[in-house]
């Protein structure tokens, strides 16, 4: 199917976009209701991914029922205020850390901050969004029915009572002080709070799993969601494997429990400095438990170069260690449609097999 | 025309500017941080007062003009004490990882729709001055270019300048709060 074609109106679509730097995903749940989770600036027209394409497929933002913010780690959600102020019948959906009110004090008070740059930034302008429009927002906790009806219903699995706290201590020792000096967004670890999403389509299972990390703590992460009684007992037949593959996210017990055999997996890339996800290892780890997992963009390709003059070049070598641009977006789209009872994969831009890594 | 105008079409940039003065400025939006003397500072030069005529004599400077002509805003900051900068390529940054010997920032190119790009840097690019605002999250500009020393001879510079955030006061804290009550009361949280 060209790029550009909608999906049919009871086609029910996954696609996953991401550049290394940068993940959403856009589901059509069916009858054009669309939710988009999470979101990324593509460099070309500075646009978030999300509604590049929807542009493309012709759908109306007004077709967006929800956006979900999954965490605010720069890589997941630039571009999502904007999102938000084009989508005006979304509900927006985000961690409960983020509705406390130590957290959103902290937002309001780093308000110079340079535009784009930032989670606190576009979580700021999210908020300022829903405010002036007297919009509806719902927070994300472990076990929690967001969206239910005869069609869909959408639970998030995550955050527990137990990551919240830590966050709201995380939080509360952030908060400015009077003559304290603005350095910018300081360093949280917001990854233990992220919402992992369960979406389950005419009894079909999607599980989103965010950068949700693991622990090895029964109150928290993926152990927290594995064992728990009270989570809706359905297997997954297409996931999103959490924070880029990393063994930090890993627990055996996602593919026992929560997930079909050989799910459809999707997973998008990170490179930061010298960190690279996913690693050899963990590409080998994940197709060990699937054969049908995709990715994005590939961590290890040798990224074309920007061209410059030749005195710039001369001197970005003689002052910078290393220097490399981000890839091109990839896309991985999956439909399924009833009448054929089955999942199609279609892959663009950057995007690949996983085994081809 | 002015007198630091170049027989080379399209000039240097300089047409508007009657005459150096003695305080620092900028023409095309020239960042503060650009002034002649951060760059100095960062590379050690002690300069005499420059002679402007220096530059349209200078042959070779119309040609590096001429090389990048594909830059949209050439931008020149200029002090009597202490000579000029030009500037040929900006970028914006955010610091995101801080390692021991270098750090990692992602930086977008302010003068072309390029990919954002990733950088390495060592810490001793960062200026003394700088290293209070130095943490993750930190934001600032990149600058490559040229110096036009006072017997003008070209120095080619890299300068990093970090962003300036006013302190947080009493006032600015409550506000922030004050936002935030409001922002609540606004949203219908389900």
């Amino acid at each position: 199917m060209p790029l550009c074609s909608p999906p049919n109106v009871k086609e029910v679509e996954l696609s996953i976009f991401g550049n290394s730097f940068g993940e959403s995903i856009l589901i059509h749940l069916g009858n054009n209701e669309w939710i988009i989770v999470d979101s990324f600036v593509d460099y070309l027209n500075k646009r978030a991914v999300a509604l590049n394409y929807l542009d493309k497929i012709k759908v109306d933002y007004s077709a967006v029922k929800a956006i979900v913010a999954t965490h605010w780690h720069d890589d997941h959600i630039r571009g999502l205020s904007e999102v938000m102020v084009n989508c005006k019948n979304a509900v927006f959906i985000c961690s409960a850390a983020i509705k406390a009110a130590d957290f959103q004090e902290f937002i309001f008070s780093d308000s110079d901050l340079i535009e784009g740059r930032s989670g606190n930034y576009e979580l700021r302008k999210i908020l300022e969004e829903l405010a002036r429009r007297k919009g509806a927002a719902k927070y994300a906790l472990e076990n929690r029915i967001l969206f239910s009806n005869q069609l869909y219903q959408i639970y998030s699995l995550s955050p527990s009572d137990y990551a919240m706290l830590l966050a709201l201590k995380e939080i509360a020792f952030l908060l400015p002080k009077e003559a304290q000096p603005r350095k910018g967004i300081p360093h949280i670890h917001p990854n233990h709070t992220g919402i992992v999403l369960l979406i389950v389509i005419n009894g079909k299972g999607i599980l989103l799993g965010a950068d949700l990390e693991e622990k090895g703590d029964n109150r928290m992460g993926w152990t927290k969601i594995i064992n728990s009684q009270e989570r809706p007992k359905i297997r997954s037949s297409n996931f999103k494997i959490p924070h880029h593959g990393s063994v930090t996210a890993h627990h055996e017990g996602i593919w026992i429990s929560l997930l079909d055999k050989e799910p459809l997996s999707f997973l998008t890339s990170f490179i930061l400095g010298n960190q690279i996800l996913p690693k050899k290892a963990d590409i080998k780890r994940i197709l060990s438990y699937t054969s049908n997992a995709w990715i994005t963009t590939n961590p290890n390709e040798r990224q074309k170069s920007i061209k410059r003059e030749p005195m710039i070049e001369k001197t970005i070598k003689e002052t910078v260690k290393s220097i490399r641009a981000l890839p091109d977006n990839g896309q991985i789209r999956i439909r399924y449609c009833d009448s054929r009872k089955k999942w199609e994969t279609e892959l663009f831009g950057s995007a690949m097999l996983l085994s081809k890594c | 025309m002015s007198k630091y105008q170049t027989k080379q079409e399209g000039t240097l940039a300089l047409g508007n500017m009657p005459e150096i003065t003695g305080k620092e400025y900028s023409l095309y939006h020239c960042d503060e941080s650009l002034s002649a003397a951060s760059v100095d500072r960062l590379l050690g030069v002690v300069r005499d007062t420059i002679d402007p005529e220096l530059l349209k004599e200078n042959s070779s400077f119309d040609t590096r003009r001429s090389v990048f002509r594909d830059v949209p805003a050439l931008r020149i900051s200029s002090s009597e004490q202490e000579g000029f900068s030009i500037t040929y390529q900006r970028w914006k940054g955010v610091v995101k990882e801080i390692g021991e010997e270098t750090f990692v920032a992602q930086i977008s190119d302010l003068q072309r729709n390029v990919p954002e790009e990733q950088v390495e840097f060592l810490l001793e690019e960062i200026k003394e001055d700088d290293k209070e605002l130095f943490s993750i999250g930190a934001e600032f500009y990149w600058c490559i270019g040229y110096l036009i020393s006072p017997s003008g001879q070209q120095i080619r510079a890299s300068l990093l300048r970090f962003r300036r955030l006013p302190l947080f006061t009493k006032d600015s804290i409550k506000i922030a709060a004050q936002k935030s009550h409001d922002i609540q009361q606004n949203i219908t949280w389900l």
